[in-house]
């Protein structure tokens, strides 16, 4: 009994040491390179270019691994001499052996240097010439994506591209001349490209099967008119050319699921809203509102608002913020009938305020089918405490007769509703920031949801600025 | 919908047993191919894979498929999940492409892609133990060779 005891440690020993001698064999075993070629290429495609051309000095096996690499990330950081940019990205394309491409990025940081390889001898579009060759499916072109100082052409070849599946492209300059036959198209988006209306309609139907289009910074255009299959608009920074304000933006999509409207409104704070706040802001961005203009603005919202409205009846999932609610709640006291809308999911991204929520459930009474209801809590700021006008409603009711006024509406469809907590203010302070408001909102929700399935509310854990730590909000303990 | 969770037993190339419940497993398109087609008897073999890979590969399932779990919470997980030993990043990209999930493989690439990344030759030839086969000649030869690469 004894011995075999001692033998079966004895062999427990050796095999632990066995293990060991394995674990140490292991950790010198050059594994990587042992993978099939295919995902060692593949690794190398996604890698910028020049690593995956340095990677040839790693050992022999690694030597001519590259050269078949189906996709090019050229950046010109880390260039002193735009010669020998040039020089690199000459050689990688003349030493690829790939017969396709899939996707080609070139990534400008040092936008001094555009004129030159653009204009001077066109470098650039030989190096897109060769793309279009290969039939290459994704294409990117950043140049300092905020800046009007420089502006490009595209070699012809691009314009009649047809594997170009996702285009991605700043400070491009359309030219109205060019036919453009983007047939193969599903993703554009542009940055700091102007275009009017008559360029947006050419355009839209020069891509055919196009399903996601993101325009930043474009100038010019009043009238986005999409009637093709369109699903995803996002509209950024949209800048009207009169500034002064009496300039709306018109939407006309019927084909729409997905809209995304954002201002570059950031010191009001307003987020995601509608299409003209742009254009009254503007100029004013650094002063923030004047407390005179006030009712001004909220005029011009509100008679957007109610647009706004009628024209999205039929789109299905909406995103949209704090002004959007604040007006909604104000047309509520009006007594003004709103649109019902066919919007299956609601995504509000808003800071915690009475208005916003009496807003919210203003609003929620008009959408019948609203099966899933988001709401992104935003980081509260001085912009959110409401101005005279809204103080002027505000007073109007108070908190036990408005929850009891809002008709006792129910909401048949409602499944899944999600709170998402900021980010960017120290959840810690959750508590005073007023949080009573949102249960209040999610009490009468509770109380008129007959189908509700999901309740969700998430805390997202950041480095906090405030704290310097994962912190939590004060009711929400996390495991 | 699922009134009674339906289990699999998975076997790996070392025997080693591991009882998984079906809907977690289905992550695998391998195993999901081999369920709709009705060919699971009582047991799945996994020839291709070892047990010690196969309870990394369960971990990663398991909190993929948590509910209510935040997009962060993963995040933080799928960062310290690759954490790992080269040795072990291999054996998981080939048990993902053997299992045939995409999510993972990915991941996993992504991951030696960034261990790569803006690294000299030496410190990737560290980081991964690849051994320079290279002449101190032949390596002097490939740089001039290719001059513009490395300027």
């Amino acid at each position: 009994m004894a011995s075999r005891k001692n033998l079966s440690r004895r062999s427990s020993d050796s095999s632990i040491l066995s293990k060991k001698r394995k674990i140490e064999n292991e950790t010198l075993e050059d594994r990587i390179s042992e993978l099939p070629d295919g995902f060692l290429l593949q690794m190398l495609s996604h890698l910028p270019t020049k690593d995956a051309v340095a990677s040839s000095l790693l050992s022999k096996s690694w030597r001519n691994l590259w050269t078949p690499i189906h996709s090019f990330n050229f950046s010109n950081a880390n260039y002193t001499e735009v010669r020998n940019f040039k020089s690199f990205v000459d050689n990688a394309l003349i030493h690829s052996t790939s017969s396709k491409i899939k996707k080609f990025v070139l990534d400008f940081h040092t936008i001094l240097w555009q004129p030159e390889l653009w204009k001077s001898d066109s470098k650039i579009s030989q190096w897109i010439n060769f793309a279009v060759g290969k039939e290459v499916q994704d294409v990117a072109i950043y140049a300092q994506p905020y800046s009007s100082r420089f502006s490009y052409e595209l070699p012809l070849s691009m314009y009649t591209c047809s594997s170009l599946i996702t285009l991605t492209l700043t400070n491009w300059v359309f030219d109205k001349r060019l036919n453009i036959a983007w047939n193969s198209l599903t993703s554009l988006t542009l940055h700091s490209t102007s275009l009017d209306d008559e360029d947006i309609v050419k355009l839209l139907s020069s891509c055919p099967a196009l399903e996601a289009m993101e325009l930043s910074f474009c100038e010019k255009f009043h009238s986005l008119k999409i009637t093709s299959n369109l699903k995803r608009q996002t509209l950024s920074n949209h800048l009207l050319p009169d500034v002064q304000g009496n300039e709306v933006l018109e939407i006309n999509a019927p084909h729409l699921k997905h809209l995304d409207i954002s201002g570059d409104l950031g010191k009001l704070n307003v987020g995601y809203l509608t299409f003209s706040d742009i254009c009254i802001t503007v100029g004013k961005r650094e002063a923030g509102i004047d407390e005179d203009d006030c009712p001004y603005y909220h005029q011009v919202i509100r008679n957007l608002v109610l647009d706004y409205l009628d024209k999205l009846s039929n789109v299905t999932e909406l995103i949209i913020g704090s002004w959007f609610a604040k007006v909604v709640f104000m047309l509520q006291l009006e007594s003004v009938i709103l649109p019902k809308l066919r919007c299956k999911c609601l995504t509000l991204k808003l800071g915690v305020s009475k208005y916003n929520m009496y807003g919210i459930a203003s609003l929620l009474q008009n959408l019948p089918r609203l099966e899933s209801l988001n709401i992104h809590i935003k980081p509260k700021t001085y912009n959110d405490s409401p101005c005279e006008l809204v103080q002027r409603y505000l007073d109007e009711v108070n908190d036990i007769n408005f929850w009891r006024w809002i008709p006792n509406h129910l909401f048949p469809n409602l499944k899944n509703v999600k709170i998402v907590g900021c980010v960017g203010k120290c959840m810690r302070m959750w508590s005073t920031m007023g949080f009573c408001k949102l249960f209040k909102l999610l009490k009468f929700l509770l109380k008129n949801v007959e189908a509700l399935q999901k309740l969700v509310i998430v805390a997202e854990r950041r480095e906090c600025d405030f704290c310097l730590e994962r912190c939590v909000p004060a009711f929400i303990e996390i495991s | 919908m699922s009134s009674s969770t339906k289990f699999l037993t998975l076997k790996t190339c070392d025997d080693k047993k591991f009882v998984l419940d079906e809907a977690i497993a289905v992550r695998s398109q391998t195993i999901k191919n081999m369920v709709e087609d009705d060919c699971v008897s009582n047991v799945i073999p996994l020839p291709n894979v070892d047990s010690k890979t196969m309870t990394k590969v369960i971990e990663y399932w398991k909190k993929h498929s948590e509910e209510g779990i935040s997009k962060d919470m993963l995040m933080d997980f799928d960062k310290a999940f690759v954490k790992v030993h080269h040795s072990i990043l291999h054996a998981l990209i080939l048990a993902a492409n053997f299992l045939n999930d995409k999510e993972m493989l990915d991941m996993m690439c992504q991951e030696v892609v960034d261990r790569i990344k803006g690294k000299t030759p030496e410190e990737i030839r560290k980081e991964f133990d690849i051994k320079n086969d290279f002449t101190p000649e032949e390596e002097e030869e490939i740089r001039k060779e290719n001059a513009w690469a490395f300027e």
